[in-house]
């Protein structure tokens, strides 16, 4: 049965996920100790935990490669500056997207021109690689594509749930916002992708 | 009272939690109210599947990731940062003189508005509400110098208060306590032509 199958693995595997994840987050929290005390090792140690996460995160979000790193260096002074401004009430990860998404949004409006998709050209020209699948590869060009035809607000929540595993309580308070507004967000940037996506997600299999 | 839900708000409840419900995000209440309404909904099922397909595709990613170039980059920005907040910061002695300037000018600027304290406001001759009233009035010649007219004034002990009139007279102000002698005196004066009491006693 459907349910009962499922219900079990997602009950084993999520006892195991949320044991590896409270030792994550008390080790963040420990760091976050140190780099308040202006330990540089400890910052570096987080920061390359985190360089990955935001990498993804900030590109999706500004849609623009070029300014990734430097809005991704710009939040992590932010944690070096102030991690002793950390109070516990929330993830560190959430207190450290939170940052990350306000520094993005600033970054975004210095700049109010349309973006093209050169550089998504000039990196799909590269073809895929010889593990990739190419019905999954023109999945993963379409829905590059389509989630640049969001809004910078739906593409956080998109990407934040779909990409970094992140729950609506924890996305609402990374994006400054009602849980609801977070579904209801959600939602409409899941009708607009189907829209876009039209014939790419049944094909791919 | 128990409020039921009816199947259409559950479906949507249901369609709203799907996203997390796939990334096994949901508490375990709300995991199971999405598994129920799933067992009855073939339509929320087939969602779930193009949900699985959606987070499955991560997106392509464009932008060099290269962890060691932007740790480089970090702490270049850290050291520049760290400059830059200790010139925002000046040195103690560099404190101490502003502070100095600053308290010299703040007694400057005391001392000043004490002096203008005692300044009595500029008041022009035609303004209105003079305070102090007339009570006398003159007539000059027509030949009186300037310095004829400020000596007669002088010498009666009056201050000028309006004029000149329509008919060229001046209004004065003259001493109340020796109003009669001051009126004699502006008489005495080669350059008056008339001076009169403006009080209801008669003129001497």
């Amino acid at each position: 049965m459907f349910q009962s199958r499922r219900g079990s693995n997602r009950q084993e595997a999520g006892t195991a996920s949320a044991g590896s994840a409270q030792k994550a987050e008390r080790d963040e929290i420990r760091l976050l100790g140190r780099i308040s005390a202006g330990d540089m090792r400890a910052f570096e140690e987080l920061y390359r935990v985190y360089y990955p996460r935001l990498m993804r995160f900030l590109e999706r979000v500004t849609r623009r490669p070029g300014m990734v790193e430097e809005v991704l260096n710009d939040t992590m002074l932010v944690v070096w500056n102030r991690a002793d401004g950390y109070n516990g009430s929330s993830k560190v990860s959430t207190w450290i997207f939170a940052i990350a998404f306000r520094k993005a949004l600033k970054a975004l409006q210095r700049f109010d021109d349309p973006v093209d998709d050169e550089p998504l050209q000039a990196h799909a020209d590269d073809g895929p690689g010889p593990d990739m699948q190419v019905d999954l590869w023109q999945l993963r060009e379409a829905l590059t594509k389509a989630l640049d035809g969001l809004s910078a607000d739906h593409r956080a929540v998109v990407d934040l749930a779909y990409f970094h595993g992140l729950g609506y309580r924890e996305i609402a308070q990374i994006v400054s916002c009602p849980v609801d507004t977070v579904k209801t967000r959600m939602f409409h940037a899941r009708r607009k992708l189907k829209v876009l996506l039209a014939g790419d997600l049944e094909d791919w299999l | 009272m128990k409020v039921v839900p009816l199947d259409a708000d559950v479906h949507a409840t249901t369609r709203a939690l799907l996203p997390w419900y796939a990334m096994n995000t949901l508490d375990e209440g709300e995991a199971a109210q999405v598994q129920a309404h799933l067992d009855a909904c073939p339509s929320c099922r087939a969602e779930l599947e193009l949900e699985r397909r959606l987070q499955v595709a991560q997106p392509l990613s464009v932008a060099s990731s290269d962890v060691d170039r932007g740790w480089a980059g970090m702490r270049k920005l850290i050291r520049s940062d760290a400059q830059s907040r200790r010139r925002g910061v000046a040195a103690p002695w560099l404190r101490l003189a502003l502070g100095l300037q600053f308290a010299v000018i703040a007694a400057l600027g005391v001392g000043l508005a004490m002096s203008r304290a005692g300044i009595d406001a500029y008041r022009a001759l035609g303004a209105g509400g003079a305070p102090v009233s007339a009570n006398a009035v003159v007539m000059f010649k027509p030949d009186a110098s300037e310095q004829e007219i400020r000596s007669a004034l002088r010498i009666g002990g009056a201050r000028l208060v309006d004029g000149p009139t329509a008919s060229n007279a001046y209004l004065l102000s003259v001493p109340v306590d020796d109003h009669v002698a001051a009126i004699a005196k502006l008489r005495a004066q080669p350059a008056v032509s008339l001076a009169e009491s403006l009080d209801a006693r008669p003129a001497p």
